[in-house]
Formats: C-alpha cells, sequence, structure tokens
C-alpha cells in the first residue's frame, strides 16, 4: 500500500501516506499483542489425565506365518540373485515327474504320494504337484542358463494328516545352474541362507542322500539354533536339524531341457516352509497353520 | 530293512559300535531311521533263559498256575496267570529285582520285580510276556523261546543286540540285504569283507529230472535259475539262523521257508520253493497272462489275470505271479519231497504293476520293484543249497537249468577325474578317487591321461554315468570334504513364471488396515461351495451382473477338478471359489470372539478347461463379520456396507486401478440392496456385499456378514504399471461445499459426473461428505453434501471465479436432477 502512494495524484498523497502508517502502526501492534499472549501460556496449567490408561485400539492385521516365512526366505536368499517364481498347483505328471528323471512305474514315485487328477489334458495325466521341482522344468524350458531362481508354491501331499504331516504344504526350491557351478557353492549358499534366517553362528553340513533329479544327492543339515549343537531337544540331542534335500542338477534333466550337461552344472535345492516356520517359532503342530484360528494367526503380528 | 549287528559281523571285520556304523552309514547315503537295542535293559543276573520243569495247580486260584522253572543252577517255583506255555518249553525267567516294563501303566516305564504273595502263594519271580520285555505290546501270554534256547544263559546273550533300521532310497537295492550294507561298511570303514559260504555243490547231476526252461520274453525275465532239492527233511531251522531271522523281523516258519527268507535277507534275491512232485510237464515257462486266465494264490485267494501280470507256468498253466506270490497248488508241505527252487530277474515294472494291480506287496515283490541283477540269481542258488546240505535240511543241486538269453554286459564308464571337480568344487588326489571307488568294489583302471576306465560291481546298478561315479567317490570319502563358497556367473535376467509383486503390496496395505491373511485349503468339495447357493432354486435367479460375478469368482455352478484319489469326501474337488473356505474360516473363529473377525486371502481357484490343465485364476478374498472395535474404550462399530466399499475401493487404489464402477446385481449369495459388482469398462473385476442370510446361515454364521471378492489377475490387467508425474500445483485451491437436497433414488456418481461437466477443468476434486435422510428432508428426498475444490493450473483462482463456477453446477443440478440448495 505504502508502495503504490507513488502512484497517486500529489494532492492525495498526504492523507493517504497518512491512513497507510495508521494501518501499518494497527497491523505491528496487534501481533505485538498476540505474540506476546503467546508468550505468556502456560504449558502447565491443564488437568493431568491417567496416562497409563490403554490408548485408543488401532485396527491391526498381520500375515500368515507362512507368508512372512515364505518372505523372509526370498529375502535371504535375494542378495544371491535368486528370483522368485511360481508354477501351476494342477500341473502335468510329464512335469512333476517324467521330465525330472522318474518314468512311470518308477520305484522312486513311492518318494511322493501323489493327488491324481481325473480326466485328462493333452499333456497327459493330470495330478496335484508333489513338489516344486516342477518350476525347474519350466523355467529352463523357457529361458536358457544362467539360472538364479526360488520357486515357492503350495504343493500336495497325498497323506493323512496328523501333527507332522498336512495334506498340503508350501514349498521353496531354489535352483542355480550356469558353467562351474559346484556342490560347494550349494553347501556356501546354504550356509549363507541358514546364516541369514538362524543367526550368524550356524554351519551347514551335508550327507548323502538320493533324488531322482539330482546327481550327487545330498540332505543338508543345519547347527541346531537352540542349542548351538551341544545337543536339545529340537535336534534330537544331535546337534543338526535337517533341513533340506539338495543335490546337483541330475544329467538327464539338463538334457531334457536342452542344456548341455557337459557345459553346464547346476545345483537345487528344496525345503518345506512349515518346517521352517516351526523352527522359527517353535510351532509344534503343524494343522495349526491351516486351521487359520485367529488366537494363533494374531500371535505372529 | 533291519540290519542286525550280529548278522552284519558274519561278514565284516568289524568292531565299533552300532550307532558309529550307523552314522557312517547315514552319512553316505545309505538312510538310517533307527538304531536300537533290543534287550540293553535286561540284567544279566537277572533275566534268564528257563525251562518249564512242570506246572502245578495254584491251591486257591483257578485261573492260575505256579510253573516251576529250572535257570540252570537253581530252579523256581511262581505264581503266573498266562497259560500258553506247558512244560519242557523254554521261557525267559526274571529273578526278584529284575527291571521290566510296567505291564499296568501301559506306557513303557520300567518297574523292579519284588517278591509277592499271591492268593496266599508266595512269587519270587516271573515268566515274562513280551511287553515286560520291552519287545511289543503283546502282553496276551509269555513269551516262548525257540527248543534249542540254551537254558541258564543270560536273556541278553540269547536274543539280545544291536538292530539298525534302513530307510532305504530306491538307489541303493543292494543294501536291502544284508551282504549288501556290509560292502559298505567294509568299504567306509576300510574293513575285510568275509566271503559267502556257498561251497558243497554236488557234482552228481545222474538223479536230476529232465527240465526245460523257457521265457517268452527277456524284457520281462532276464534270467531264470533253477536248484533240485531233493531228501527233503522239514523240521525247524536252526536256532541261529532263526535268531538272525527274527532280529531282521522275518517270523520263522520251518528250514526251507527259513532258507530262502534268509537267503533273500542276505544276498537280496528273492526265492520260490515249488513243490516239484506238483509241477506238471518238466516244464517252467514265464510268459505274460492271458486276459481273463486264474491263478488261486498261497493265501487261498482266486486271482483272476491281465496281459500286465508276469506268470510263472508249467506245462498245463499257471503255477505262480512271478516275483509276487506262488500259487497254492504247487505250494511246499509236509509231504513235499523233491523242490525246485526258482532264482529268477524279473522286470521291476512288471512286478509293480502286478503287486500294485493285485493289492500284494511282499519282501519278494519290494525287493523285484528295485533293480536286481542277473548275476545274483545263481550266487543266491549256490548260497541256499549250501546252506541246506549245512543244516541237514536236504541234499541239492545247485544249479539244475539256467536260462539267461541275452547275458547282460557289465556297464563300462569312462571317467574323466576333472569332473569330480567341476560337479564337486573339491580336487582329491587321484589315488584318492581310485581309492575310494575300489573300496567299494568298483574296477577301476588309469588310463593315465587324467581319464579312468570305471567298471561297477553287478550289485551297483544304479551307477551308469559319470555323475553316479562323482556321487560315489564323495560318498566313501565324506561329503564333509566338499568345502563352501558362493557360486561366481550370471543371474536369470528374463524370469518367466515370475510371482506378480503386487500380491504382497495388497496384502501389505490389508494388514495395515485390519484384515489379518488366512490361507486356507484348495480341496474343498461340491456341496460345501454349493451352501452359496442354498434354497435357491435351481438353476439360481441371477440378473446378467450376478451371472458374471458367478463365472469370474463363485464359479459354483461350474465343472471343478476333481480328484482321483481325495483323502476324505469333503476334499474331493479343488475350490472353483475362494469365498467358501474363508466363509467356513469366518464362521469358526466367531465362536470365539464377537468383533474384528475380519479375514483375506490372496490364492488361486481352479477353472477346468477342455484338454488343458486348469486355469489357476488369482484370486482376493475378503470376509469380515458385523462388529469392528472403534476408537475408543471398548466401542464397537457395525461394519456397513461402506465399510466393505472401502476396502475395494482401498485395494484398488493400492494397485493403480482407477474408473471402478459400482453397480447393484443380483446372486443368491449376496444380499439385494446391499452389494455391488466391480467393473472397468466391459470387464468385470470383482463383488462386494453382504452374505445373503440363507448362505450365512448355511455356514453357520449368525450374525451379518460382508465379503470382497477380486480377481486379481483382471484387476492387474487395467492397472496403471507406471506412475506418472504431474507438477504439484503452484496456486492455492478454494474449497466450498455443495449442500443439495435430491431424489432419494437419485445416484451419487452421476451427480458426481454433473458437477465436474459443469465445473470443467477448474474442478479438481469432489468429495463427498455427508447423507441426510429424515426429517429435515421432504420424504423421498435426500440431503447429500459435497465439498468441491476449485483451483486453477496457470494463476490464483480469485473469489468471484470459484463462485461463479459454483453456481453453474448447481444450475446443472438444479436443471437434471432437480436439486435444491439447502439452507
Amino acid at each position: 500500500m505504502l508502495r503504490s502512494i507513488g502512484s497517486l495524484p500529489a494532492e492525495e498523497r498526504p492523507d493517504a501516506g497518512r491512513s497507510a502508517n495508521e494501518a501499518r502502526t494497527r497491523l505491528e501492534d496487534a501481533l505485538k499483542a498476540r505474540e506476546a499472549a503467546i508468550a505468556a501460556e502456560r504449558y502447565d496449567d491443564t488437568e493431568p489425565i491417567d496416562v497409563t490408561l490403554p490408548g485408543y485400539r488401532q485396527a491391526v492385521g498381520g500375515l500368515h506365518p507362512i507368508t512372512q516365512t515364505l518372505r523372509d526366505i526370498a529375502r535371504a536368499f535375494a542378495p544371491l540373485g535368486f528370483r522368485v517364481v511360481d508354477t501351476p498347483e494342477v500341473e502335468l505328471d510329464e512335469y512333476n515327474f517324467e521330465k525330472l528323471n522318474i518314468p512311470p512305474d518308477h520305484p522312486a514315485r513311492d518318494m511322493w504320494d501323489t493327488f491324481f487328477v481325473k480326466g485328462e489334458a493333452a499333456g497327459g495325466q493330470m495330478l496335484l504337484r508333489t513338489h516344486t521341482s516342477p518350476a525347474q522344468i519350466r523355467v529352463m524350458e523357457k529361458v536358457g542358463p544362467p539360472i538364479r531362481i526360488l520357486a515357492m508354491g503350495r504343493c500336495y501331499r497325498y497323506e493323512d494328516v496328523n501333527a507332522s504331516h498336512e495334506s498340503i504344504f508350501y514349498q521353496i526350491e531354489g535352483l542355480a545352474v550356469d558353467t562351474g557351478i559346484t556342490m560347494a557353492d550349494l553347501r556356501g549358499v546354504l550356509e549363507y541362507f541358514a546364516r541369514s534366517l538362524f543367526g550368524r553362528e550356524r554351519k551347514i553340513r551335508i550327507r548323502g542322500s538320493f533324488f531322482p533329479f539330482t546327481e550327487p544327492s545330498c540332505e543338508a543339515e543345519m547347527s541346531c539354533h537352540v542349542c548351538g549343537g551341544s545337543g536339545c531337544r529340537v535336534c534330537g540331542g544331535t546337534g543338526w536339524i535337517e533341513i533340506l534335500g539338495a543335490g546337483m542338477v541330475h544329467p538327464e534333466v539338463l538334457r531334457g531341457v536342452g542344456y548341455d550337461p557337459a557345459k553346464y552344472s547346476g545345483f537345487a535345492f528344496g525345503m518345506g516352509a512349515e518346517r521352517v516356520a516351526m523352527l522359527r517359532y517353535g510351532v509344534d503342530d503343524m494343522r495349526d497353520f491351516y486351521r487359520n484360528d485367529l488366537r494363533f494367526l494374531r500371535q505372529f503380528n | 530293512m533291519i540290519v542286525p549287528i550280529h548278522w552284519l559281523r558274519d561278514y565284516v571285520g568289524i568292531e565299533v559300535p552300532a550307532k558309529e556304523i550307523a552314522a557312517r552309514l547315514n552319512d553316505s547315503g545309505v538312510e538310517v531311521d533307527s538304531v536300537s537295542s533290543i534287550g540293553s535293559a535286561w540284567e544279566r543276573d537277572k533275566i534268564f533263559v528257563g525251562r518249564v520243569v512242570r506246572i502245578d495247580a495254584h491251591p486257591n486260584a483257578e485261573r492260575l498256575t505256579l510253573p516251576v522253572i529250572d535257570i540252570g543252577e537253581a530252579e523256581h517255583q511262581v505264581v503266573c496267570g498266562a497259560s500258553n506255555f506247558g512244560a519242557g518249553d523254554k521261557v525267559p525267567f526274571a529273578l526278584e529285582g529284575a527291571r521290566l516294563v510296567d505291564s499296568r501303566k501301559r506306557d513303557g516305564s520300567l518297574m523292579t520285580l519284588k517278591a509277592a504273595t499271591i492268593r496266599g502263594v508266595e512269587s519270587r519271580g516271573m515268566v515274562c510276556s513280551p511287553l515286560e520285555l520291552g519287545l511289543s505290546d503283546d502282553h496276551e501270554g509269555i513269551l516262548v523261546l525257540p527248543e534249542d534256547a540254551p537254558v541258564g544263559a543270560p536273556l541278553v546273550d540269547f536274543m539280545g543286540g544291536d538292530v539298525i533300521e534302513l530307510d532305504l532310497k530306491p538307489n541303493r537295492a543292494d543294501c536291502l540285504a544284508v551282504l549288501g550294507v556290509a560292502r559298505q561298511v567294509a568299504a567306509l570303514f576300510e574293513a575285510p569283507l568275509r566271503e559267502l559260504k556257498t561251497g558243497a555243490a554236488q557234482d552228481d547231476r545222474s538223479m536230476l529230472p529232465e527240465l526245460k526252461i523257457e521265457i517268452a520274453d527277456p524284457e520281462l525275465c532276464a534270467r531264470y535259475s533253477a536248484a533240485y532239492l531233493y531228501d527233503i527233511r522239514v523240521e525247524p531251522a536252526p536256532e541261529w539262523m532263526r535268531s538272525r531271522l527274527e532280529a531282521a523281523g522275518i517270523r520263522s516258519v520251518n528250514n526251507i521257508v527259513d532258507i530262502t527268507n534268509f537267503v533273500m535277507l542276505e544276498i537280496g534275491q528273492p526265492l520260490h520253493a515249488f513243490d516239484w512232485a506238483k509241477l506238471r510237464g518238466n516244464y517252467i515257462g514265464v510268459r505274460s497272462a492271458v486276459e481273463g486266465e486264474t491263478l488261486t494264490t498261497l493265501d487261498g485267494n482266486d486271482r483272476i489275470l491281465t496281459p500286465e501280470n508276469l506268470l510263472i507256468v508249467d506245462a498245463e498253466g499257471p503255477v505262480g505271479l512271478a516275483g509276487v506270490m506262488g500259487g497254492i497248488a504247487s505250494e511246499v508241505t509236509d509231504g513235499t519231497s523233491a523242490i525246485l527252487l526258482e532264482s529268477a530277474n524279473f522286470d521291476q515294472t512288471s512286478i509293480r504293476r502286478t503287486s500294485r494291480g493285485l493289492g500284494l506287496r511282499s519282501e519278494a515283490s519290494r525287493r523285484f520293484e528295485q533293480r536286481l541283477s542277473p548275476e545274483t540269481t545263481v550266487i543266491a542258488l549256490r548260497r541256499a543249497v549250501g546252506l541246506a546240505l549245512e543244516i541237514g535240511a536236504a541234499k541239492g543241486v545247485d544249479l539244475w537249468e539256467d536260462s539267461y538269453p541275452r547275458p547282460r554286459s557289465p556297464v563300462q564308464i569312462d571317467f574323466p577325474l576333472s569332473e569330480v571337480t567341476r560337479l564337486l568344487g573339491v580336487e582329491y588326489p587321484p589315488d584318492r578317487v581310485i581309492d575310494a571307488l575300489s573300496r567299494a568294489g568298483f574296477d577301476v583302471e588309469n588310463t593315465g591321461d587324467g581319464v579312468l576306465q570305471v567298471t561297477p560291481p553287478f550289485w551297483r546298478g544304479d551307477v551308469t554315468m559319470e555323475a553316479d561315479v562323482v556321487e560315489e567317490v564323495v560318498s566313501i570319502i565324506g561329503f564333509d570334504t566338499v568345502p563352501s563358497t558362493l557360486p561366481t556367473g550370471g543371474v536369470t535376467d528374463e524370469v518367466p513364471w515370475e510371482i506378480d509383486p503386487r500380491e504382497d503390496k495388497l496384502r501389505d496395505i490389508l494388514v495395515g488396515a485390519g484384515f489379518q491373511e488366512a490361507i486356507t485349503y484348495t480341496a474343498t468339495s461340491v456341496d460345501r461351495m454349493r451352501k452359496l447357493l442354498v434354497g435357491a432354486p435351481d438353476p439360481p435367479d441371477m440378473d446378467a451382473l450376478g451371472r458374471e460375478v458367478a463365472e469370474r469368482l463363485l464359479a459354483v455352478h461350474r465343472d471343478s477338478i476333481e480328484l482321483v484319489n481325495p483323502l476324505r469326501s469333503e476334499q474331493n474337488v479343488m475350490r472353483t471359489t475362494a469365498l467358501t473356505p474363508m466363509l467356513e474360516t469366518l464362521s469358526s473363529n466367531l465362536r470365539y470372539h464377537d468383533r474384528d473377525v475380519a479375514l483375506f486371502e490372496i490364492g488361486p481357484i481352479f477353472l477346468p478347461r477342455d484338454g488343458d490343465l486348469p486355469e489357476e485364476r488369482r484370486v482376493l478374498t475378503v470376509v469380515s463379520g458385523a462388529r469392528t472395535s472403534e476408537t475408543g474404550w471398548n466401542s464397537t462399530g457395525e461394519v456397513d456396507f461402506f465399510g466393505i466399499k472401502g476396502v475395494a475401493e482401498l485395494a484398488l487404489y493400492r494397485l493403480g486401478v482407477d474408473g471402478a464402477r459400482y453397480e447393484p446385481f443380483s446372486h443368491p449369495a449376496f444380499r439385494t440392496g446391499r452389494n455391488a459388482a466391480i467393473s472397468i469398462g466391459d470387464s468385470l473385476i470383482g463383488a462386494i456385499g453382504e452374505i445373503s442370510p440363507a448362505a450365512r446361515s448355511a455356514y453357520d454364521i449368525d450374525e451379518t456378514a460382508w465379503a470382497v471378492a477380486l480377481d486379481l489377475s483382471r484387476a492387474f490387467d487395467h492397472a496403471r504399471h507406471v506412475k506418472r508425474y504431474e507438477p504439484v500445483p503452484r496456486f492455492p485451491a478454494i474449497v466450498q461445499d455443495l449442500s443439495i437436497t435430491v431424489d432419494a433414488e437419485s445416484r451419487s456418481l452421476d451427480l458426481v459426473e454433473s458437477i465436474n461437466e459443469a465445473g470443467g477443468n477448474l474442478v479438481t476434486d469432489v468429495i463427498l461428505v455427508d447423507e441426510y435422510r429424515g426429517e429435515q428432508v421432504p420424504a423421498g428426498k435426500r440431503g447429500l453434501t459435497y465439498s468441491i475444490t476449485y483451483r486453477a493450473a496457470d494463476r490464483t483462482l480469485v473469489d468471484s471465479e470459484a463462485a461463479e463456477c459454483h453456481a453453474r453446477i448447481l444450475r446443472l443440478l438444479e436443471g437434471r436432477f432437480g436439486a435444491e440448495l439447502r439452507s
């Protein structure tokens, strides 16, 4: 207002200037008065309240413990370049068995109790996948090496349900294929995983085993995260906990997807999410995971 | 496979404890299920082998007896309640002070045997049942020992010992034999392996009857060898043989049967004994059955056969199911005077199909299902005939006839030593590799140029290629020699089948909004799913939109994927809607909670496709009970339509799905007037609403229940993939409320569209702040208040511009909807 006075006719300028100055003074006074009032406000003159009363309840939900476990496992492997995939739950026999070097009527089929599906697809007999291993085939058929994936998902087992067996379970399957991948790499990767999920001191030992789709095959055991290896109830006194099955991808499996087994090698491993969750949280009845009782689920929020 | 350690030590000179043997076997890939010790609790000075001298009657009790037991240096009379034994029997006898399993507790706990007076007679000791000795749960009678049990010997010496139970994987069929396990143990511990006694072959073939063996298809029967046993004396087998069989879990029958079982357990080759006199025509054939052919098997069942079954026939017809079970007509009996002992190699697939098909699985068929070597047939016959002569069961000729049409030559593998390093990541000196393989019975020749010529032993049919040899090397040397490294090399850049990360985003925001994630079963039954339609006519009344909701998310009417072998009838199909298991979960939780039962699941539904795998449609399902906590202590709010719509909007917002349309539909699972289908353009992506009273009652829910169902694959199709930057507004906005009265039937969506139309690009946001129905407005009307934000992108909007725009909006609403401004 004061700055625009210059644009007025000369005779109006003194009056306008006076009015403007008065207005400014009033504004400044009002501002000062308000500042003084604010400064004078006390911080300690309110009635006390009982601060031990609970706060108002906020809506709070939670992830299923198996989802949490899958995420934690995916996170543990992520720095090593493993990407997470999932393939169909209703699978072809061909992918669940045959392309994994398990021909029809092979005694190795006894290792998987299988739900079969009525009717037939163009690709043959359908079933509920018994493991996430078909993902190995489905991914390798689509892309060439290098491969580094983690297949995670629901699998099915034709098995009576009890505290340590469920007809559904979540499997996590790792696969790395390239030139120069070795069993030592497998052990290193598993150790990396065990340390990030179960603590820095974990160690992995491996021993011989058999799976039709790996050769050599092994079983990996982790030093017990409860007793540290001295033996306790959790590890059955051995100091070691069986955690997964693994091995070097069978040459027939590689050949089947068009990879040259003389040039490429790979490792694969598979573990159950429920087992990992039971070990981490101390859950002792597998059925609890799929009863979806809020009194159970909310313990993991 | 149960391996008694004392039997194992017949073949391998090793004194290390059973636990250590088991650990090394397990590490090498021969998986051990358990190591147990029979009789480890039996004190040597308290529990003995006794002989029943006589049994006196109890003076005061009819059901009790007073047996007198001789344990060598003394006789004891005790009170006994069992009656399954007589004078002369050998029995286990425990002295006062012995530790026995408490038969009253039934939990395996031990008690100390005390002297007791029973109905007036003192008893200082006990004749024991299998339960009291911790052998089994059997407490029906006392354990009667073999006749040749040595009286006075500590029971533990007679029948105690360690056993290893193996959980064999299909690759190590060689370890389905004690000898095979002995070979593995010898290799691991570098211990000497003792040869089998197979001698005593008899050269006199002059008395042999004529025999012709014919194999129809060498693919189904690679080899058929036969021995001849005569001068048969059927009697119990000697104690050493019986104790080995029993320790391995096989019941002793008589010397002939025991020999066949003993050889099977020892060498892994099943044998079958035919009564020679009952075979017709001096002929044995091996051929597939003709459709409808019949055979009465040893168990007395009449079997109707198919060409899948492999048969042993004589000149007139079937006499046995090859490798599975013999025929009853040629069974060996007490009157048998000569035996044809069969030792053959059958096709594993054929045996597997037959034993599965007929539900007949035996120790023999189990072995035939594995890969056995044709080499073993003759070895097993030599051993069996040798044993028959040794124990005086029969005389015999061990190789009567042998048909082996296409002899197999051993597999030879050119094995580059570099494969060990390439696959394991560890380098062993060549000598160490050669030594490991040699110890395992492999024939190894070093050609000198880094390549070994490896010939696996005949019992290791599982080793056929280089990778197998690598596994053999590392299991003998030890997996613990493999170091720990991290892989170098590439990672996958194109990832087919990658899980959509937006599923996790959705989970996170729903959790943040107070929902608990569930994971429900994907198998259910049609009946369980049909509860959604309970009370509705068939086919149910639905409008077009309702039918589309059914098609996408509640495909109860469609065929489902059916299981051939469900565990139970309530789980015999794969779900075509996820609402059923979620309502069941809601129902079970409402039993324990009166509020905040709000759950969600992201998972598949399975929709069959002709000639293909089913579509696995990913869906989000949210369910909620009637009440929820509100801010404040113990105050509850009712869930209503807009509460549940807010959840759907939140989910779509998080996915970046814009422009969703909500329209009422009609479907029996949802309450009419309290539901909406969610669409984008022509595409239906979801449904929300209150579950119909009939449907929720069918799931035992007795309060209002709400649900959201979202087809994620479709929602993802409509989601913005990239977030787009828009400049932050530089000029201030003017916000004005518009309070109007309109017809109650008018739709808010239409009003908002008109507000935007009239306001043009000056209106940047329209938010409903209130809906009013009641006395303040005339009947048939409702009041709505919108908060409208006016802003110009390029200048500060002046009040008059906003007011002008506001008036323009009101005029349009008045004209179109008969809206009146509320004061």
